[in-house]
């Protein structure tokens, strides 16, 4: 029945694309994950009245991820070419997007987690200073955790923007459900193909999403 | 146990400056039950904020448990700091932890052992009666559970001395009475030392033993509670202990009362803690020979006696009124008559 309405998807082709675009989205993810809690982390505690009180590096923080996040991600991409070239050694496979979709999204995950940290309640934090915390304890035991569901549900957006990114990088070569769209799909002109991976894409969020909210509710308890 | 020397806090804003604490010098014994009053803004929160550092002095001297807690930075005063517990007015606990993990944190911090936390928590739970809730979030609990949970988590570490800045503010009245309880209670088991904050007076003189009026960061009157009660010096503390004594609305409902009993003088009766009502009353009949007629009044029982105010009628022939008025004033009883209000 499948060959008769969608007779130009080949399904191991499809099948390789919708695991390149997983692998691209969860290796970012993870890096995007650690790289914006540390940014985000540094914009938090150096802002003013925190733990870090530092104008400087604050400044210097924020004009970075302003940077980052507004340059669309398509040029993004072209403009890191030869940076991705020279850490990757090829512009070509999924591998090759990381470096690209990492800097794209880690910013904008950047400015998410410094908004969950800044709803941490001041006087939780000054609980744990009156008891005797060191700097690391207060963002271990208090600040991370007691942000937790912020940090899961920006997460989450994040990685549903990390998958259309994917799609658009596969424009470049990376590979994916996007590239398979665009060249199986649209140029050969097979629209069954830009259907089957449309749908794919969707079910990769949907799933996403899912996970998402079930964590963040998991992890409120206010 | 702490001692504080021309102690001010001065906060530099960006038009002007703050003095918050101003000069302060203040002796606290080890094992009392010391309170700090004063109306908002007069500077408490900011004196209790400066015995652990979570603010620094300008100037002056706090000495806690015999360190100069002003020189130590880093180390030293992290471990300062675990012998000094902190209560706060909005508990301040962790939401994403449940009571037992809350009250596990200052063991945490502290590098107790795991074995050794779980036996300390679960007799941190005993003592402030919240077994049954080891696993509850602070959202599933009431304000003074809430607050149990906030006393419980600062003794974890066994300190010497705890601060309490409003801890009964945030609590309705009954609950407020079960924390203080909880508070005097503890402070006789472990004869540590409290240092309380508030602006009612019911809390003073309900658990403390001595008190510090203060008023735009100084420290204006200070003492035994119940000479500072007795004797109140500045206005301010008389307001305080106005707040206390006196029912306002008391006061409005006797007025027309002077007109259905027209036969003798009423005179208001303000119990400040010297020994129970009854007796004195008692001995003015007996002894003046004066007939007292109850009108209305309100006095409450703490630990060091009766406070209140009672408005009498005194029925009688002048001089033996006048030796009733007498003799309650020799019995530390504030007589004020009233006939001409
Ligand atoms: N961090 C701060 N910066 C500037 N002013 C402050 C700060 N903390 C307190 N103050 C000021 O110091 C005064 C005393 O405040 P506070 O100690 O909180 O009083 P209280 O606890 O008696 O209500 C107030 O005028 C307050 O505005
Ligand atoms: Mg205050």
């Amino acid at each position: 029945m499948f060959k008769q309405l969608l007779p130009n998807v080949n399904w191991s082709n499809m099948w390789e694309a919708t695991v390149e675009t997983i692998y691209m989205s969860f290796i970012a993810v993870v890096i995007t994950f650690i790289l914006g809690i540390f940014l985000g982390l540094v914009l938090y505690l150096t802002d003013k009245d925190n733990l870090w009180e530092n104008r400087m590096i604050h400044a210097i923080t924020a004009a970075f991820v302003n940077i980052f996040r507004s340059i669309p991600f398509i040029i993004l991409i072209i403009l890191l070419i030869p940076f991705t070239t020279f850490l990757v050694g090829t512009m070509l496979g999924p591998s090759a997007a990381l470096p690209a979709l990492v800097i794209g999204a880690a910013p904008f995950y950047a400015r998410m987690v410094e908004i969950g940290l800044r709803e941490v309640d001041k006087g939780v934090i000054e609980a744990a200073q009156s008891m005797g915390a060191n700097q690391w304890q207060i963002i271990f035991k208090v600040l991370l955790p007691e942000s937790m569901p912020a940090l899961v549900s920006g997460i989450t957006v994040t990685s549903i923007a990390l998958v259309s990114y994917t799609a658009m990088a596969g424009v470049i070569g990376a590979g994916g459900l996007g590239d398979l769209a665009f060249r199986e799909g649209y140029q050969r002109n097979n629209p069954d193909v830009t259907f089957v991976a449309t749908i794919a894409i969707l079910i990769i969020v949907f799933i996403l999403q899912w996970i998402g909210d079930f964590i963040t509710h998991k992890t409120d308890k206010r | 146990m702490i001692h504080l020397q021309q102690l001010s806090k001065i906060f530099r804003t960006k038009k002007d400056e703050i003095t918050a604490v101003d000069n302060v010098d203040l002796s606290i014994r080890e094992g009392e039950i010391f309170g700090i009053i004063g109306y908002s803004g007069a500077g408490k929160s900011t004196l209790i904020r400066l015995l652990n550092m979570l603010e620094r002095p300008t100037i002056g001297e706090v000495i806690v448990a015999g360190k100069e807690m002003s020189t130590l930075r880093g180390k030293p005063l992290r471990e300062a700091r675990q012998n000094i517990g902190m209560v706060f007015q909005h508990f301040n606990l962790l939401w994403s932890r449940t009571v037992f993990e809350n009250i596990s944190f200052p063991l945490e911090i502290a590098r107790v052992p795991k074995a050794e936390r779980t036996k300390r928590v679960n007799e941190l739970m005993e003592l402030v009666g919240l077994s049954e809730r080891a696993n509850a979030y602070p959202s599933e609990l009431s304000g003074g559970q809430k607050q149990r949970v906030g006393i419980a988590r600062a003794l974890a570490n066994d300190p010497k001395v705890l601060l309490c800045d409003e801890a009964t503010s945030a609590l309705d009245p009954k609950t407020t009475d079960s924390i203080l309880d909880l508070l005097v209670d503890i402070n006789q088991k472990f004869g540590l030392t409290i240092v309380l904050i508030t602006h009612e007076m019911y809390v003073i003189r309900k658990i403390c033993h001595r008190v510090a009026v203060m008023e735009d960061g100084k420290i204006v009157e200070q003492g035994d509670v119940l000479d500072v009660f007795r004797q109140p010096k500045k206005q301010i503390t008389k307001e305080f202990v106005k707040q206390m004594a006196e029912q306002e609305e008391t006061l409005d409902t006797v007025v027309p009362l002077l007109k259905d009993h027209p036969s003798g003088p009423i005179v208001k009766l303000m119990f400040l803690g010297e020994g129970a009502e009854e007796p004195v009353i008692t001995h003015l009949i007996r002894q003046c020979g004066v007939s007292v007629n109850i009108l209305q009044g309100k006095i409450s029982r703490t630990k060091d006696g009766s406070y209140g105010t009672l408005f009498v009628q005194l029925q009688g022939n002048t001089s033996h009124i006048e030796q009733a008025l007498a003799f309650l004033r020799e019995n530390n009883v504030e007589a004020e008559v009233l006939t001409d209000v």
